[in-house]
């Protein structure tokens, strides 16, 4: 599992990766996604997760809906149409860092 | 998979807002995630709140409402960016305003008051203030906030202390704003600064060091600043009492039956541009465009000012001094003894130069032209 540290710095392109594949998600199920994509390496916590969402969308790069499951109230996420090149921007911006930190690191793998 | 019942999830909710979340939206959030995750983990036979405890304190380091706190943080500070470059922004404006103003002034040009008053009105009311803010969210501690706030007062008190001197505002009797701006910074700045920095062995020798260099630059610029000035009405008395001998002058003026002088017509006019300049200069300074033998009961004082506000913009005044001008240098070509004198005197400043003048020192000028202009006349009718 990797630290909160290097996942904190990458939530954001995350959350709105997953929200550009899946039309509307709920935390939960933003969690238990990127948890089983990861295979348990990342886990998104409820602490960062959900400040993140809420920041999100009141900058307007998100949009909610909510549903009843009994009782409680389900709100679902999905990407605002700012949202959409949001997180292409994201997408390719954090792209870019990792060439830059491949580089960086000397880490690129030896090619024939 | 489990299913959990209403009291359950009743249960959890009251859990959720006892532990002091607060925000509604962040509660459905978190207890539909609870629920979610107790549901898929549950086996047949385990206790509820056990399991739930268990679930619940996963979610934090030390409590549920650091959650709350992390998203009111990002939702207050999503500006904090923006802040930033808005500081910046708004800092590169001031200086390059500020500088752009300062040569103009120097230079004389038109528009150094509008770069200045934009310079130092964007560096006191949006530099400052945004300067505060993101210091202030940068650092913890309620005190280093408070000494943050001194200092960004002491900004503002000194940039309109320095925008009221160059502007010639009257906020309060002159020099008050000074008072005030360095009392400040004596009595409340420093003390505050030295005491919360002198504190932290680390900065230690920094805040001696800046604490004495705010004292000796309060200290300079007090002294620079002319907080006693001299008797203003000492120069307004000048130009009166030169007034008055020119009245004393001309009344001695021997009065010819005909005009001996060849320009009498000239002189005429002469002395009537000069008394139309004086009217002007006077009207814009004290309202009358002559001064009354009871100045003093009436309580009307020439403040010294330059003449912006009668050369600006105003081609009648241009004209004027452009006339005054032409008929002196006539007036001097057309005799050979007696004349006035043209070099060292206000007639050489270019008219893009006037209004930066003082206006009693040009009362005062065009008073002694009239006396010479008599002078030369009594002259000339006595040698007839």
């Amino acid at each position: 599992m990797f630290s909160s540290e290097l996942i904190k710095g990458t939530l954001k392109t995350i959350v709105l990766k997953m929200l550009a594949e899946n039309k509307k998600m709920y935390g939960y199920e933003i969690t238990q996604r990127v948890r089983e994509l990861t295979g348990d390496k990342i886990q998104l916590t409820e602490g960062a997760l959900y400040p993140t969402l809420h920041s999100l969308e009141a900058e307007g790069i998100l949009t909610t809906e909510t549903e009843f499951i009994g009782k409680r109230v389900r709100k679902y996420y999905s990407l605002s149409k700012e949202g959409k090149i949001k997180s292409k921007e994201k997408v390719r911006e954090f792209s870019d860092f990792m060439n830059t930190m491949i580089f960086l690191l000397d880490l690129k793998p030896k090619t024939a | 998979m489990y299913r959990l019942s209403d009291q359950q999830v009743d249960y959890v909710l009251a859990d959720i807002q006892r532990r002091g979340v607060k925000m509604e939206d962040l509660q459905n959030n978190l207890l539909d995630h609870v629920c979610c995750m107790l549901e898929n983990s549950m086996q047949a036979g385990d206790e509820f709140e056990k399991k739930y405890e268990q679930t619940i304190q996963t979610f934090f380091r030390k409590e549920l409402s650091e959650i709350e706190d992390e998203t009111i943080h990002l939702l207050t500070y999503k500006n904090y960016y923006a802040m930033k470059k808005a500081l910046m922004i708004t800092g590169t404006f001031s200086v390059c305003s500020f500088i752009m103003g300062t040569f103009f002034k120097t230079m004389h040009w038109p528009g150094a008051n509008v770069l200045l008053v934009s310079g130092i009105a964007s560096l006191s009311f949006l530099f400052l203030p945004l300067f505060f803010l993101v210091k202030t969210k940068e650092s913890g501690s309620i005190r280093e906030k408070i000494v943050f706030a001194a200092g960004t007062i002491l900004g503002l008190l000194y940039c309109m202390a320095v925008l009221s001197l160059i502007m010639h505002w009257k906020i309060g009797k002159p020099g008050t704003l000074w008072i005030v701006t360095c009392a400040f910074a004596f009595f409340v700045f420093v003390p505050l600064y030295f005491f919360s920095g002198i504190r932290k062995p680390e900065k230690k020798l920094n805040t001696i060091v800046v604490s004495i260099l705010v004292i000796v630059a309060a200290g300079l610029h007090f002294t620079l600043v002319n907080l006693r000035p001299t008797n203003p009405e000492i120069k307004m008395y000048g130009y009166l009492q030169n007034e008055q001998l020119l009245e004393k002058m001309s009344s001695s003026l021997v009065q010819p039956s005909k005009p001996y002088s060849a320009h009498r017509e000239l002189v005429t006019a002469i002395h009537q541009r000069c008394n139309d300049l004086k009217g002007m200069i006077l009207a814009s300074a004290t309202g009358v465009t002559t001064m009354p033998e009871d100045i003093e009961k009436k309580n009307l004082l020439i403040e010294e000012n330059n003449l912006g506000n009668v050369f600006n913009g105003n081609p009648s005044a241009n004209n004027l001094f452009a006339d005054l001008k032409r008929m002196v240098i006539k007036y001097n070509a057309e005799n050979n003894a007696g004349k006035i004198p043209v070099e060292h005197s206000i007639l050489e400043i270019q008219p893009d130069r006037l209004s930066s003048y003082s206006n009693l020192f040009f009362l005062t000028e065009l008073t002694q032209l009239q006396m010479f202009l008599v002078h030369s006349e009594n002259m000339q009718i006595a040698a007839k």
